[in-house]
């Protein structure tokens, strides 16, 4: 008899498997850093951000239609329950007053490293979410992003220390740069492994 | 032989089948999936499949939706909630049997 919690899981993976969200989170991250280094001319710098996530909307869904599709099939994910969104919604709240409150302490206390602790911390925010989700779903480079983004938010406190917006794109930027390789890698070699069926093909 | 164990004779046929309830597994975790998601997750022909999801969807327990998207025609299949319930007490009819062996 299969083991149902096995297919289970391994079927709520396979929204990994082509790389395609890593790659689009590391084409954002790239962009937010850019977008980070414009922080004194504010219009510009969210006009980047805004086109960055709409662009990575669009293009993943479209690249999903394009190439996952058509190789492996198409799935929707259930939404979550709402007992389940609202505990998302909670724990992301409580996760913003967080990251707030180190950022405010620092300010007073610390003014010149605040950037940096801020950086320090949505590192370990990242972190935390990428390998709790690594080790739900068994996937070993998930587990690597999430220490990847551990040892960038350390880097940064320790020998970055800019009171500049400068700690926070490095860190997007080293997350993105290490995502979107990933992700490309990923996609490589799943359309390798997955070439398009020939039409009429009982297999 | 315990009350638990003998119950187990009156499990469900449709579900208690290996193709079968991995098709049905792979829907649980999921809203929907179309065929070809389905008959690569399972390793079935596309014969055996569509054999499977016919009795599945006979016993209400899969509802088969022809549709598009953009211009991408699919076949998506997703569990009703009939469906739903019947591999949720499946499975604790044998996380029972098993516990109790």
């Amino acid at each position: 008899m299969a083991n149902i919690n096995q297919i289970i899981r391994k079927t709520q993976g396979q929204q990994y498997a082509d790389g395609l969200i890593e790659l689009m989170l590391g084409i954002f991250m790239l962009i937010a850093a850019t977008a980070l280094e414009f922080l004194s001319e504010p219009l510009f710098s969210g006009g980047i951000a805004l086109i960055g996530i709409v662009l990575s909307a669009i293009f993943f869904e479209r690249l999903q239609m394009k190439i996952s599709v058509p190789r492996t099939g198409y799935v929707r994910y259930q939404d979550q329950s709402k007992k389940g969104r609202r505990a998302n919604g909670i724990t992301a709240v409580l996760t913003l007053i967080v990251v707030l409150s180190i950022f405010l302490w620092q300010l007073t206390a610390n003014p010149n490293n605040a950037l940096a602790w801020l950086g320090l911390t949505v590192s370990i925010v990242i972190g935390l979410a990428l390998l709790i989700l690594g080790i739900r779903l068994h996937m070993g480079r998930l587990i690597v992003h999430g220490v990847i983004s551990l040892l960038l938010g350390l880097w940064i406190v320790l020998f970055v220390r800019e009171a500049s917006s400068g700690a926070m794109s490095i860190y997007f930027f080293g997350m993105g740069i290490s995502l979107a390789i990933a992700g490309a890698i990923v996609l490589s070699r799943f359309i390798k492994e997955n070439p398009l069926q020939k039409e009429g093909s009982d297999e | 032989m315990s009350d638990e164990i003998r119950s187990f004779s009156g499990v469900d046929r449709l579900l208690h089948e290996p193709s079968r309830t991995i098709i049905v597994a792979i829907l649980y975790a999921v809203e929907s999936a179309d065929f070809l998601y389905l008959q690569r997750e399972a390793g079935l022909t596309k014969g055996n499949l569509s054999a499977h999801l016919s009795k599945l969807e006979k016993a209400k327990y899969v509802e088969i939706e022809k549709t598009y998207k953009g211009k991408i025609p699919l076949t998506l299949c997703h569990l009703t909630d009939k469906g739903r319930k019947a591999f949720e007490d499946y499975r604790e009819q044998i996380k029972s049997f098993i516990d109790n062996v």
